[in-house]
């Protein structure tokens, strides 16, 4: 049984070793499934849930009437979404060799380090004082670090990039995330005052 | 049947009797409230509840009022004081005389706490002569009784004993910026332990002007360090020269008031331009500023959320402070009246009064006083009166679990913590007292879980961590011994099996 769980999440532990040649049989060599990468960002999900409803008081001091699981998730998925589409958009005009799939597997298996990390982290924080409270904090950000580190050397190998071209296209990737974001909302807002008219003409035709 | 109407008109009748207390608690014409930790707004009873409102009317002609012929003087007559005119400050000298300064009218009022008038200070005598003030401002009595009082058009301030005989005065002191056409108005006054005389005077921006005991300037006291917004300091980085000249210059703002602790050290107050900052200072005699705020989520400067626009809109101003006892400060906002009162840790305890024409509601409120732990708000507008604040029991509770608190028997506190708690369960100051003071009874598991629901990140980590050496010395024992015993097991499993494995090879 534990056999078959490390030989299923064999690739995800490789890829956290060797980055590079694990990116490389994930793509080149159609190691990655889309099934593990699924479920890889689904633990993320759900530790993350975790981490805010259990984490000690000394290092979460959340609001439990404002706490909404539901919208981090929507958040993390839209931040996800987001990444990953704007990222092929820039990569497909820069001769990235990655497809939308391929951006997808990589950044979901990059997230090993957050699913190593984050739970064992919100446990720690159970037994920690104020003053040990940044053994917590550098765990945390040992694995989000981590993980950006992963995300940048999955672009390089995914897209067949150099390191200044993958600099470059991250910066890209940002600019369009934030055009996608404009576009969105003013698509909502058009869309809004759309609605708002159609409506007006409704009940005024009902007034009638 | 007519019997058991009876006995429900009677239960009624004792229900509503015994609901009278509850009804006088929630007939405040305010809304009492604190913020909570993460800075949001917790509605709460009232703490303090007015209990008289008075003009200069309502004074009595007192024993020796020195108004009137001894015959005349009788102890119920009323007197004509007329009306106040722009009064600026109250103020209530160590024998708890009041005294109000009634500016348009260039003079000031002492009366005692049961309204009868003591004397009208219009003016003093020096070497003979009469002289009077002009719009003083401010005043402050010394514990040996000498009075200060800041005559602001007369530019000085006036020292006078209780007879109103001139003893000193204190006039512009010869240094850069106090020649020309500069005036020297001072508006608030304030004698220190060590006899310096600390005054706020008007467009004065480098701090409290302080001078020593013959009168002489010594410097400047706790000068307030200029901070711009970063909106701000973007535009004027965008500006031209021409358009940076027509702006506001960035100067460090100008106190408006100022107390004494019972350790000399001066709570002010003044005006911030950037919300994120305190609006009060408590200045230690060095002039540093030593206020200890521990609430990350709150800034001591009145209501954390506001209106943008319309009536009763934009941030806290706090016209004025007075400290009090075991700690605690008040400070009066001028734009909504209300009063806020933190204790020594920086906690809000309790908000009360506001803008209105009902009892206990201020139109122009200007100046707070104490009185034991009473609070005194005069109400410049129209004809002037003062507005006297009593605690409820709300506010008695709070009060007095602060003052335990402060002086160290914090142990004693819970029973009050846990009255406070049935009079208003969304408190987590009242919540994250009992669970300190079951900290320091030493019932640290118990402490946990009260000061979690009063949000007390400080406390419940360390009663977290006195309860995590707890449960350790009291298994580790257990698991030390579990342990060896397993170790031992083990051992002696594999000896065996060595002797029986060198058995069987053998």
């Amino acid at each position: 049984m534990l056999k078959r769980i490390f030989k299923f999440y064999a690739l995800p532990m490789y890829i956290m070793v060797k980055p590079f040649d694990g990116f490389y049989a994930m793509k080149y060599q159609h190691e990655g499934t889309l099934k593990l990468a699924f479920l890889n960002f689904i633990v993320v999900l759900f530790s993350y849930a975790i981490n805010n409803q259990y984490a000690s008081l000394v290092v979460n001091p959340q609001n439990p009437l404002e706490l909404n699981s539901l919208l981090h998730w929507v958040m993390l998925i839209g931040a996800l979404i987001l990444f990953c589409v704007s990222n092929w958009s820039v990569t497909s005009l820069t001769n990235g060799e990655g497809k939308l799939k391929d951006i997808f597997m990589m950044v979901c298996y990059a997230m090993t380090p957050l699913v190593l990390t984050i739970v064992p982290a919100t446990i720690l924080s159970r037994f920690l004082s104020a003053e040990e409270a940044g053994f917590y904090y550098m765990l945390m950000s040992i694995g989000v670090m981590y993980f950006v580190f992963l995300v940048f050397a999955g672009l390089i190998v995914v897209h067949n990039y150099t390191v200044a071209k993958a600099v470059l296209t991250v910066v890209l990737t940002f600019i369009a995330l934030l055009i996608i974001v404009f576009l969105l909302t003013l698509l909502l807002t058009l869309w809004q005052q759309l609605w708002v008219f159609a409506y007006s003409i409704y009940t005024e035709l009902m007034f009638r | 049947m007519m019997r058991l109407k009876r006995i429900i008109a009677l239960v009624l009748a004792v229900s509503l009797v015994a609901a009278h207390p509850l009804a006088i608690l929630a007939s405040t014409p305010f809304q009492g409230y604190t913020y909570n930790f993460w800075g949001t707004l917790v509605p709460s009873p009232a703490a303090y509840a007015p209990i008289r409102s008075f003009g200069l009317m309502d004074i009595r002609c007192g024993e020796n009022c020195g108004l009137h012929t001894a015959r005349e003087c009788t102890l119920d007559s009323h007197i004509d004081l007329g009306d106040m005119r722009d009064p600026t400050e109250i103020h209530v000298d160590p024998l708890n005389n009041i005294y109000i300064v009634d500016a348009g009218n260039n003079r000031i009022i002492v009366f005692d706490v049961y309204l009868n008038l003591n004397r009208v200070i219009d003016g003093f005598y020096r070497d003979g002569e009469r002289d009077t003030f002009r719009r003083p401002h401010g005043v402050f009595v010394t514990d040996d009784m000498q009075i200060f009082i800041a005559d602001n058009q007369n530019h000085r301030v006036v020292v006078i004993d209780e007879e109103g005989q001139f003893i000193r005065e204190i006039t512009a002191p010869a240094i850069d910026g106090f020649d020309g056409d500069f005036e020297f108005l001072p508006q608030h006054v304030l004698v220190d332990r060590g006899g310096r005389t600390f005054v706020i005077a008007q467009r004065v921006f480098e701090g409290i002007m302080s001078f020593n005991a013959a009168g002489e300037f010594l410097g400047y006291f706790g000068t307030i360090s200029v901070s711009a917004n970063p909106l701000d300091i973007f535009w004027r980085f965008v500006m031209t020269d021409e358009q940076i000249r027509a702006q506001n210059r960035i100067i460090p703002r100008e106190y408006q008031s100022m107390s004494m602790d019972q350790y000399g050290f001066v709570f002010t107050t003044h005006v911030e331009n950037w919300h994120l900052n305190n609006q009060v200072m408590r200045l230690n005699p060095r002039g540093e500023d030593v206020l200890v705020n521990f609430n990350e989520n709150i800034i001591i400067n009145g209501d954390q959320g506001w209106r943008d626009s319309g009536p009763l809109s934009g941030p806290s101003v706090l016209i004025d402070i007075v400290a009090r006892s075991h700690g605690k400060y008040s400070a009066l906002c001028m734009v909504r009246g209300r009063i806020y009162t933190y204790d020594s840790e920086g906690s809000l305890l309790y908000v009360f009064s506001g803008t209105g024409s009902l009892q206990g509601m201020t139109r122009r409120p200007i100046s707070i006083e104490t009185l034991g732990e009473d609070i005194l708000i005069l109400d410049a507008q129209g004809r002037g009166r003062i507005i006297h604040f009593s605690p409820t029991e709300y506010g008695r509770l709070i009060n007095t679990a602060i003052a335990l608190r402060y002086d160290g028997y914090e142990r004693y506190s819970v029973d009050y913590w846990r009255k406070v708690v049935e009079l208003d369960e969304n408190f987590a100051l009242a919540w994250s007292g009992i669970g300190r003071s079951y900290l320091a009874q030493g019932y640290n598991a118990r402490a946990m879980y009260y000061l979690e629901r009063g949000m007390d990140v400080r406390y419940f980590s360390i009663a977290f961590r006195r309860n995590r050496l707890d449960v350790m010395q009291e298994t580790l024992p257990n698991m030390m011994t579990g342990g060896l015993v397993l170790v031992a097991v083990w051992a002696g499993v594999s000896i065996f099996r060595k002797i029986k494995g060198k058995g069987t090879t053998e």
